[in-house]
Parts: C-alpha cells; structure tokens; sequence
C-alpha cells in the first residue's frame, strides 16, 4: 500500500511539474522569462562539421563561457587550440601556435562577429530581438533564425536551435550555410549562474 | 540598414590581415638564386622513386590546421580540406575559419578551376593562383622532365633530383630516411621562389605504409615572403569512396 502512495505521489509530483517545464518553449515571452535568472553559463560543446568532401564530420571539442549581457569565450580545446572573445563590444581571435597564444591577424573575423552577437542574443533570451535574423518558433523547442541580408547568406543561410528541457538551455545549435553543408554543435555539462572571472574575457 | 557593414570596414587590423595573406599567397617575387654546386652528380634508375615518395599516391584527403606568419609578426590561422585524385591531378580543396565557416572551395580538374565558394579576399585571382600552385608543388608529382639525380652522401636510401618544367623552373627534391624531405622551387632566372620541409615523417597511414609528416613548412619568398605550416589534423584514403 505503502508503495501505491509512494507511486501516487511521484506521479501526481512529475505530472503537475512536466508541463511548466516544457512550457518554457512554447512563446517568446515564456522563453524570455526562463532566461531573466540566468546571469552566467559554463557549458562543454561538441561541434560537428558537415560538408559533402568530408569522409566523415569533423569533429571539434571546446568550452563557452557567458557573462550577461555579452560577454562571451569560445574556446576551442582540440583539435586546434583557439580563443574568440568578445567583450564590450570588441571581438578578437587569438591561436595557439609553438605552445603560447597569439592575436590572429583578423581574416574572417567579420563572420564569426556576426554569430557571437547572435549567440550573445541567445543565450540572454532574446531570439526575437536579434538585428541580423527573422527568428521563428516552429514547434516546441525549435528557432529557426533566417538571415535579414545578404551580407549574412554569404556565410550563414538559416540556423536551428533546439532549446533543452531544462529552462533557459540549448541542446543543440545547427548553423547551415548551404542544404549539404553545416555546422552542428552540442552542449552538454552546463553550469549556470556561476561566478566567472573577468580575466576569463581577456588574452589566454 | 546593415548593422553589421560598418563593423566589417572599421577594422584596419582586419583589412590589413586580409591584405597580407592575398598579396603574401600571390606574390612570386624571388630573392635566391639556384645552385648547381654539390648537387649530386651520379645517375641511377631507382633514385626517382625515392625522389617522387612524398608525392601522394592515391586518392587521399587531408586536413590540416594552416598556420599563416606574414610580415610584420602578422599571423592567422584557418583549416584546409583537401581531397586529391593523383590519378588525373585533380583535387578539390576547402579553407575554413577555426570554426568552420567556410571561406573558399576551389574543385581543380583536367587544368581547370571552378571556385565554388569564395569571399573576400579569398577571391582574389593573384590567392587562387598561389594556392592552387601551392597545392600542386606539395602533394603531386612536379610535371616536366628529370634533369638530374643522385644520392645524398653515403646514405643509400637518400636520393636528390630536380625536375625542369618546360617554362625552365626548376624543382629539386630531395629525401632523406626518417629524416623528412625538402622541395625547393626555381624561377625561370634562378631565383628560389617557394621551399617546402617536411618537419616530422613518422606517421604511418594507410595499408600501403605510405607516409605523409605531420608537419610541412613551405616558404614563399621575395618582397612579401610568408610562411605556412600546415600540421595534419586527419588524414583519410579515398580509394574506394570517390570513383
């Protein structure tokens, strides 16, 4: 009997707390509140790259760091060691070359400036305040963000977000630049609201 | 309006970037001239083999983190894709940023190039034409006709040759067990244009045993010299992938 209660119990627990946790999902401004807690995030990602030349994906291994309102490392551990910052408003590159950290000279930086604002705007809750995108939410769970301009399309022709079940996360990030070619990336082991240093946003 | 434009054209760090790497890459100003002191004089049969043993052999795809030092302590790095038939001499190569952006895709076959994707300044004809060059002095076997041949000092297993193209450059070549190997490439004048060492040649791949370093450094030289190490992230056969 004892365990019926307990079954009882667990079920009418999990039935009435499921729904506010996929709710989250369901419209921006539900969205937009998950987020307004979070001031920090540490996650590990996985990235996929997809391109029809390949044999198989390419796979890279890294670590974001995010710091409300834009502050942002993304770190990348193998199988090239590289650091993107970008902090107040300024975005730099540095690589890893003979064992010390350099600045990269700046090519193609403008590309990757564009989705470090975008991910700045994500991770903060804000899919539909983005200037460079046309953010929808196509099902539960799923942006879809399409570029505004051409200049964007050069690199970037539509990016899918998978939003996780735990309020204010992302599962998975899909950048597509052509049908046959993307870029997939998969967070996992994050920590929110942790304290992050400030020298985590300068020169590794 | 675009809120992105003014960003792209405010950097005169990123243009100057960009403007090193496409007038580096292009550039075919020579300083070093060729000599023909010391160069192995004897003639054997079996030293071209040795000497075309860097060339691939079979389709193959690499992929290499580029590293780009230009002039002034400028440097910048991307990764490279390259898939190459030795078969015809064709190949198709990728540059993308650290991230995976791709930046240009270039398919060379039958001697001619369809650039599939470029942006600036990966567009520039002067970079398509280094580049493709470049690929074609690292990976393939030099076209025109072997001009001299020998072996390095006492080491039988070592072998040097040098090729002359029918524009009259010269390529030498030169092998030396688990040593690596070097490339040396003259203009029409004797000046070096472009050297390229394998730093490191212990990784075996494949069945065939055939081996590709980890590390190649090639050297553009003259005015706006540049250097670019390219380490081996992964090295794949094709064989029996691409028909």
């Amino acid at each position: 009997m004892n365990n019926i209660v307990r079954f009882s119990a667990l079920l009418s627990i999990m039935l009435c707390f499921t729904p506010s946790v996929l709710a989250w999902t369901n419209d921006w401004q539900s969205i937009r509140e998950a987020t307004d807690g979070i001031h920090t995030i540490k996650s590990e990602f996985i990235q996929e790259k997809h391109l029809p030349i390949l044999k198989k994906p390419l796979v890279s291994r890294g670590l974001i760091c995010f710091h409300k309102p834009g502050s942002l490392r993304w770190e990348y551990q193998t199988p090239v060691s590289s650091v993107l910052i970008t902090h107040k408003g300024d975005i730099k590159r540095f690589i890893k070359h003979e064992g010390s950290f350099q600045e990269d000279a700046g090519a193609h930086l403008e590309a990757m400036q564009i989705v470090l604002e975008e991910i700045s705007f994500w991770l903060a809750g804000q899919f539909d305040k983005s200037p460079g995108f046309r953010a929808t939410l196509e099902q539960a769970g799923q942006i879809v963000l399409i570029p505004k301009n051409s200049q964007i399309t050069k690199f970037i022709t539509r990016i899918e977000l998978d939003l996780a079940d735990q309020p204010g996360m992302i599962k998975t990030v899909t950048i597509f630049e052509s049908k046959t070619s993307f870029t997939r990336l998969t967070f996992e082991n994050t920590i929110l609201n942790e304290s992050i240093p400030p020298e985590v946003f300068q020169k590794p | 309006m675009n809120p992105y434009l003014p960003k792209f054209f405010k950097s005169p760090k990123v243009i100057l970037g960009l403007t090193l790497i496409v007038l580096a890459l292009g550039s075919c100003t020579t300083a070093q001239l060729v000599s023909d002191s010391g160069f192995p004089a004897h003639q054997d049969s079996s030293i071209e083999k040795i000497c075309l043993s860097p060339f691939v052999q079979n389709k193959v795809q690499f992929i290499h983190s580029l590293h780009v030092s230009l002039p002034g302590s400028n440097s910048s790095k991307v990764l490279g894709v390259t898939n190459i038939n030795p078969e015809n001499e064709s190949f198709e190569s990728i540059i993308m940023s650290l991230e995976g952006l791709v930046l240009f895709h270039v398919d060379f076959r039958d001697g001619k190039n369809e650039i599939k994707k470029s942006v600036d300044p990966f567009s520039s004809k002067a970079f398509q034409d280094g580049l493709i060059k470049d690929i074609q002095l690292i990976f393939l076997v030099p076209d025109g006709k072997l001009a001299k041949a020998g072996r390095i000092g006492d080491d039988t297993d070592s072998a040097a040759c040098r090729y002359r193209s029918a524009n009259d450059n010269l390529i030498d070549i030169a092998v030396l067990p688990n040593q690596g190997w070097s490339i040396k490439k003259y203009g029409a004048t004797g000046k070096l244009i472009k050297s390229i060492q394998a730093i490191e040649n212990s990784r075996l791949h494949g069945e065939s045993q055939w081996q590709y370093p980890n590390r190649v450094i090639l050297k553009g030289e003259g005015l706006f010299g540049y250097s670019l190490t390219m380490d081996l992230i992964e090295f794949n056969d094709l064989e029996e992938s691409i028909p």
